[in-house]
């Protein structure tokens, strides 16, 4: 049966594969982002775009108002808009981690409250949260990322815990290293807070790992993580998380089985 | 050797016990809290009280050039500070959780950026983080306070990562049910959004859950937890973790072996 699907952060990567693909299967999309005219194009697959920036309230209301007035329901929506803030916790300025956390997480939180009251209506309905790999491990100088993430994970679980009486499911997707415009946001932050810093030797690890073609070349498509997402939004039964992308299972077998030792071990032994 | 020591939340629970016990132990303890009443008292143990809210950015500020200024030197910043905000996700407002990030998070960042060209130029130095159980599982109508903890576990972590190099330890702690003022703070934060809620169902079992005399008698004193900030704070070479207090390990046990689906079962056994 066609869904009627919000999805935030539609305008490029996985957000934009996954938007396109759940219309060409018959879905109802309506796909928000900041970059109307990268949005406009979507028009051309059938998906309906919508304005918005997730850490403007009145947008997300706008949103959720013209999907209801629209369609009368809203089946799914996929917090899926983010990015990261890389660099070292001494350098960062903390009004741009909470800037960080605004679009990571209060962002969809307050989507989330918005749907909520329709989904109740119902009796059914999906949320589905976009974590990362990074939810649950860590990758260097990405605290203010990956604290985004790991607070996704704890803030989801309970989040299903209490809306499950109501038919609503709360699924988590984990990405792995994705072939998206992530990597490139993440380094333009880093070069910014990198330069007068104490830190160097770690970022100039990093800043080589990340001129080695060799990384990103393994990382999955972003069309392969949007079947993924939706998997997650339609399948009957859809599992808590679904883990997929390059790099993602191993890292989360390391750090589970074998410890936060053997971890770092591990990450040294890949960062120098 | 005694240390210099600040520890933030110090006016009662485990922060209190902690600084009362390192006072005694030899270390010079620096004890931040907002109630200065309740700090006063804390004077008579050898302990320097400082007034202060770790999410004022000025009383942080204050806080540590103070004790850079009367000792020389910090050793240890201890991240004590913090609350629960319970509450179904639907009813709690966005600024409340926003406030629950600065407690827990922010709070302690400004701090940890503040202390580490210290202990940088010192070459040596100490950050214990006070995470809990529920920054590794979750438990239901917790769901912002979870965010915060489970954040703050992929923030320490990717802290620790950076810092090694200068001589910077970074530790976690997770407590589990321990005997403080924390769970009636909770509560109390949450009666007042939940009159009207749709979540009654979800609120009920837990309510009287709270109100089991059993189940408090079983949590831990913070005395024994003390010890535990003691030993994180001066061991030698400390554990990146510290899990300390009932029901922590069962249910990060319970989680990691048996996986999310049985968590929850246990949960809803529980609380029902």
């Amino acid at each position: 049966m066609s869904k009627v699907i919000l999805i935030t952060g539609a305008s490029a990567g996985i957000g934009r594969e996954a938007a396109i693909l759940m219309a060409q299967k018959g879905h109802k999309v309506y796909a928000g982002a900041r970059r109307m005219d990268r949005l406009a194009m979507l028009a051309d697959h059938g998906v309906i775009p919508v304005q918005m920036d997730v850490t403007a309230g009145t947008d997300n209301e706008r949103a959720v108002n013209q999907v209801i007035d629209t369609e009368g329901r809203i089946d799914v929506l996929i917090n899926n808009a983010g990015f990261g803030v890389y660099g070292p916790v001494e350098d960062v300025p903390l009004d741009d981690a909470r800037y960080q956390f605004e679009v990571n997480l209060f962002g969809l939180a307050h989507l989330t409250q918005l749907v909520l009251p329709h989904m109740r209506a119902q009796g059914s309905g999906r949320i589905v949260n976009v974590s990362s790999v990074g939810g649950r491990i860590f990758i260097p100088l990405g605290a203010w990322y990956h604290a985004t993430k790991h607070a996704l994970e704890g803030w989801s679980d309970c989040l299903r815990y209490e809306t499950a009486p109501f038919g609503i499911q709360v699924v988590i997707i984990q990405p792995g290293a994705i072939k998206t415009e992530f990597g490139d946001v993440a380094n333009v932050a880093l070069d910014r807070y990198a330069v007068d810093t104490a830190y160097g030797d770690l970022v100039g690890l990093f800043l080589k790992l990340r001129d080695n073609s060799r990384t990103m070349d393994r990382a999955t498509d972003a069309s392969v993580l949007a079947k993924v997402y939706l998997k997650a939004a339609t399948a009957r039964r859809p599992r808590r998380r679904y883990v997929k992308g390059a790099f993602a299972r191993p890292v989360l077998f390391i750090r589970k089985w074998f410890g936060d030792g053997v971890y770092e071990f591990a990450l040294r032994g890949i960062v120098r | 050797m005694g240390k210099v020591v600040l520890i933030t939340g110090a006016s009662a629970g485990i922060g209190r016990e902690a600084a009362i016990l390192m006072a005694k132990t030899g270390h010079t303890v620096y004890a931040g809290a907002r109630r200065a009443d309740r700090l006063a008292e804390l004077a008579e143990h050898g302990i320097t009280p400082v007034e202060m809210d770790v999410s004022e950015g000025d009383d942080n500020e204050r806080a540590v050039d103070r004790v850079i200024a009367a000792e020389g030197r910090i050793d240890v910043l201890i991240n004590n500070a913090g609350f629960g905000l319970n509450g179904p996700v639907e009813d709690i407002p966005i600024d409340d959780a926003r406030y629950q990030f600065e407690v827990n998070l922010f709070g302690l960042a400004q701090l940890t950026q503040l202390v580490l060209p210290h202990m940088r130029a010192q070459g040596s130095g100490r950050i214990v983080n006070v995470s809990s159980v529920v920054g590794r599982v979750f438990l239901p109508l917790g769901a912002w306070y979870n965010a915060t903890k489970h954040a703050l576990e992929g923030w320490s972590d990717c802290l620790r990562y950076e810092t090694a190099p200068f001589g910077i330890q970074v530790v976690v702690i997770q407590p589990g049910a321990i005997r403080t003022e924390f769970g009636d703070v909770a509560w109390t934060g949450m009666e007042k959004h939940v009159d009207d809620t749709a979540y009654g169902a979800v609120v009920e079992p837990f309510r009287r859950l709270r109100a089991n005399p059993r189940l408090k008698g079983r949590s831990t004193d913070a005395a024994v937890v003390a010890k535990v900030y003691l030993m994180a704070a001066t061991a030698r070479r400390p554990r990146r973790r510290y899990v300390t207090g009932a029901f922590a390990r069962p249910a990060m046990f319970l989680r990691k072996w048996f996986g999310d689906g049985v968590y929850e079962f246990a949960l809803r056994r529980v609380a029902r």
